[in-house]
């Protein structure tokens, strides 16, 4: 006698071509638990944290500020129309509160300063021969003395790998902007890397 | 010999260019010492930028969200209560006051039957409905007003 198959039905059926957030987002909105949300936290938290301490510059402002981003992005989940676009919408949460926050302090120019000589103390060598990971080092200092859009724009585009499009759409401004930040940006970077060594990469020419 | 503007130089260090203006660069940079030293410069900045790696927040960043979301539903089922209770109480006081009205209209010194078969007359009946209904819609609007979500529009 052939074994009985037992079938098991789920009261809740995926379609296929569902994405993983769109499940999870559905679960959630299903629930409404905030338990059912943390996997959707774990998954971005890196993401949102990364652009709010590009802009904030403080670990401690940055986790507080990007804790309330996804608790509004909780409340406010059942507004997303398309759930895929999860990861720029919570993005988007992320750069606007960033930015409202900064505007509300203002940094302390030799606070920066010294933190970025703090950096290239420890680094004698010129950029240009220094190691890679003492570049990322030396840039990602560097990135705090950018102005906060163009930190932010760096930081959506080197450190998530977005497109200008979606760079576009997370941050309200327009495509030919964005260019024109990344373009800035990366030759303010380039002017405060000649400035800093200055002395060692005219030594090496 | 004249040199490669710097946008030319990124776009080059950043793969961005097209095929002509590639075998253009190219071709000037294996001439130009000045331009190839500036173009290795950008190049090392453009690898630097692509290494990047995303920062980390603390160990129990999730679980703060949790606990923080938990909180406020809890607080959130309070003000909810409290809000629904707002309503009744409301309606429940005009409606007292509305009825202490009717009946002082009428004066105390006539007999309750009296006062009875005039609030059983369909047109006050109707009327006490009507103004209950509207105060109630009323109350509720300006409750979901003070007390409502707020709308997050968003492009997505």
């Amino acid at each position: 006698m052939p074994a009985v198959t037992k079938l098991v039905f789920k009261p809740v059926i995926y379609s296929i071509s569902m994405t993983q957030d769109q499940i999870l987002i559905k679960e959630i909105l299903n629930s409404n638990s905030p338990a059912a949300y943390r996997a959707l936290v774990e998954k971005y938290e890196r993401n949102v944290f990364t652009v709010c301490i590009k802009i904030l510059r403080n670990r401690e402002e940055a986790e507080e500020v990007a804790q309330d981003v996804f608790v509004k992005g909780f409340k406010m989940l059942n507004t997303l129309r398309d759930h895929t676009k999860f990861p720029n919408w919570i993005l988007k949460i992320a750069y606007t509160k960033a930015i409202d926050r900064s505007r509300l302090k203002s940094i302390s120019k030799t606070e920066i300063g010294q933190v970025n000589e703090k950096v290239f103390e420890q680094t004698e060598t010129p950029f240009v021969v220094a190691s890679l990971q003492n570049r990322k080092e030396i840039l990602a200092a560097l990135i705090e003395r950018l102005g906060t859009d163009e930190a932010a724009v760096i930081t959506l585009y080197y450190f998530q790998d977005r497109p200008v499009k979606e760079i576009a759409e997370i941050t309200d401004m327009t495509l030919s902007n964005v260019k024109v930040k990344l373009f800035r940006a990366r030759n303010a970077l380039r002017e405060m890397i000649s400035r800093e060594f200055k002395n060692e990469i005219n030594d090496l020419l | 010999m004249e040199h490669l503007d710097n946008s030319t130089l990124w776009q080059y260090a950043t793969d961005a260019s097209g095929l002509e203006d590639k075998i253009r660069i190219s071709d000037h940079l294996s001439n130009c010492e000045d331009c190839k030293r500036e173009f290795e410069l950008l190049k090392h900045i453009e690898e630097a930028l692509r290494a990047a790696e995303e920062e980390i927040p603390s160990p129990g960043f999730s679980n703060a969200v949790v606990r923080k979301l938990e909180a406020e539903a809890v607080q959130e089922g309070k003000i909810r209560f409290s809000t629904k209770f707002f309503r009744y109480a409301v309606l429940g006081a005009f409606a007292l006051a509305f009825l202490s009205a009717i009946i002082f209209a009428l004066g105390l010194d006539i007999k309750v039957s009296y006062a009875e078969e005039s609030l059983k007359g369909p047109f006050l009946l109707m009327l006490s409905a009507s103004v209950i209904l509207w105060v109630f819609y009323i109350v509720d609007r300006v409750c979901n007003k003070v007390f409502g979500q707020t709308e997050y529009s968003e492009s997505f």
